[in-house]
């Protein structure tokens, strides 16, 4: 049934080898970023042992495992919806007999698995890094790293759909490198990646409480331990709810958009 | 110069009109990087709401780094746009275009773009320096004002000559997005005190890609922690070596340029 969306997959898993020294300059960009919180974090912590419930220690795990699950917050959908619809070439998947959104998701895993292959060795590397460095001693439960695991094909799945979602809205406005970075920024400040959510102030964590944006970080507060176990069942359970409103919500979206798009030639 | 002057402001006319026919593109735009710019912003917010100082720095001297900061990127961002996109024309064989038309090949190719969406930045710059002039008690006079917006017309130049450089390196490298980008956003951590950082990295800061320059030692001045000549003393001599190397390196780049196939 999926079987003739593999191609997809593989074709774009291997796209990301053939520009691969792309994507190592790219993590360098990130290590840098990495390294210049760093120095950022240690001045905030020079005056306070904890701040928020939060220790040095634990800051630089946070931020060393936000950058694991980063990888898999990678969308390249909304680019190539907008690029597909901007050309035209969206009309010719329309009329073959594949799903357009499955196609889609197919090649947005291909391109993850990709990324994360090559990734994945240098984040833990680095983590390994910073805990050899400050020399930080901390435990992780089995259960806990099977809670993280199970985290990240659900924050894949919302990435994507949130990524569909945005890639519908390209139908409306031709500036999709702004659309992209608002996507973007959305999903920075509202998920915990910028700064851990406990630092934020009470009314913002309550409109932040509300939206699922917070669960991306959630796999990361679980290793940390601050996360009480039956917190972390719900919070699953409501993350698959939130995925499923997206979903239903991108399927009516679709439909208008289908309808308002409008095609030259081909 | 009249000419030049005069083609500008053809080409301006023309962007305008394009922004007018695509106004909805020019609000997301706009927006987009309001929030972006605001997001270091929330982050340094957030923290302040935690600890009272950061490198003996109040919230409000911190914001006003910020923001001062902001204004001149703000400005490059606006008018030296199009410098982003030099690897690709490079990559691409287009700059053939530039090198054929009757004037300066670098002016002709910076005034082809004109980006709008830079209001965001500038706005927000604006708003947060007065917000902590304002509600900060941080004191202003009007030579101040003055010194300020020579200090911010002066660094303007360090944001293009940087990204003139590390452009520049793609007629040698054929691309080099990534060398630009990560040059940039050395900006976003010149927003702070610098001496946060090990030595090595403050004198890259300050010398080689200075954005330092643009936003903690003016607020230096501001705060009358140092004088004008002082922040000017460093600013202006980097600023100008900076943008003589920027023009070596593009005409050089220029010249070794072999297009691309057919």
């Amino acid at each position: 049934m999926l079987k003739k969306y593999f191609p997809f997959l593989r074709a774009s898993l291997i796209n990301v080898f053939i520009y691969r020294g792309r994507i190592l300059l790219w993590i360098l960009v990130d290590i840098f970023r990495f390294v210049m919180m760093l120095f950022l974090w240690i001045s905030v912590y020079k005056n306070n042992a904890s701040v928020n419930g939060f220790n040095l220690d634990e800051i630089l795990i946070y931020f060393s495992l936000v950058g694991v699950t980063s990888i898999f917050t990678f969308s390249e959908v909304q680019f190539d919806m907008s690029f597909e619809i901007r050309r035209g070439t969206i009309s010719y998947y329309l009329v073959k007999p594949i799903k357009y959104k499955t196609r889609l998701f197919f090649e947005n895993l291909g391109s993850v698995t990709g990324s994360t292959i090559i990734i994945l060795p240098i984040s833990l590397i680095t983590m390994l890094l910073v805990i050899l460095v400050f020399d930080i001693s901390f435990a992780i439960t089995l259960p806990q790293v099977l809670f993280f695991l199970a985290y990240i094909p659900l924050i894949m799945l919302f990435v994507f759909e949130y990524g569909f979602f945005f890639g519908n809205l390209m139908v409306y406005t031709k500036n999709n490198f702004g659309l992209s970075i608002l996507m973007g920024v959305m999903m920075r400040a509202l998920s915990g990646a910028l700064i851990p959510l406990a630092f934020y102030p009470q009314f913002l964590l309550k409109v932040v409480n509300f939206l699922p944006f917070r669960y991306i970080t959630h796999p990361v507060l679980i290793i940390l331990d601050k996360v009480e176990q039956p917190e972390i069942l719900i919070g699953m359970l409501a993350f698959v709810g939130w995925i499923a409103v997206f979903k239903l919500i991108n399927y009516v979206i679709y439909k208008i958009s289908l309808k308002r798009m409008v095609i030259f030639g081909g | 110069m009249k000419r030049y002057l005069h083609i500008y402001s053809c080409f301006i006319k023309q962007y305008l009109k394009g922004l007018i026919t695509y106004r909805t593109d020019f609000l997301v735009g706009m927006l987009a990087f309001l929030l972006d710019q605001s997001l270091g912003l929330f982050f340094l917010y957030v923290v302040f709401d935690n600890i009272d100082a950061l490198a003996g720095f109040s919230q409000y001297e911190v914001f006003l780094m910020y923001g001062i900061g902001q204004i001149p990127k703000g400005i490059d961002h606006l008018i030296f746009d199009n410098i982003w996109i030099i690897p690709r024309n490079i990559r691409e064989g287009n700059m053939d275009r530039y090198l054929l038309r009757p004037i300066n090949p670098l002016f002709s190719y910076l005034i082809e773009r004109f980006q709008p969406d830079a209001f965001g930045e500038i706005i927000l710059g604006i708003a947060i320096s007065c917000y902590c002039f304002i509600f900060g008690g941080i004191a202003i006079t009007l030579s101040k004002t003055i010194g300020l917006i020579v200090l911010i017309l002066i660094s303007v130049f360090i944001f293009t000559a940087v990204k003139l450089i590390t452009a520049s390196v793609s007629f040698w490298l054929k691309d080099s997005a990534q060398l630009m980008q990560i040059s940039y956003e050395l900006n976003d951590y010149t927003r702070y005190p610098i001496s946060i950082f090990p030595k090595p990295i403050r004198f890259i800061m300050t010398f080689i890609i200075p954005f330092a320059l643009v936003a903690y030692f003016p607020t230096l001045y501001l705060l009358g922690k140092q004088s004008f000549s002082y922040v000017i003393l460093f600013l202006l001599p980097v600023t100008i070596v900076l943008c003589l190397f920027a023009l070596l390196l593009w005409n050089r780049g220029l010249k070794r340029y072999e297009s691309a196939g057919s």
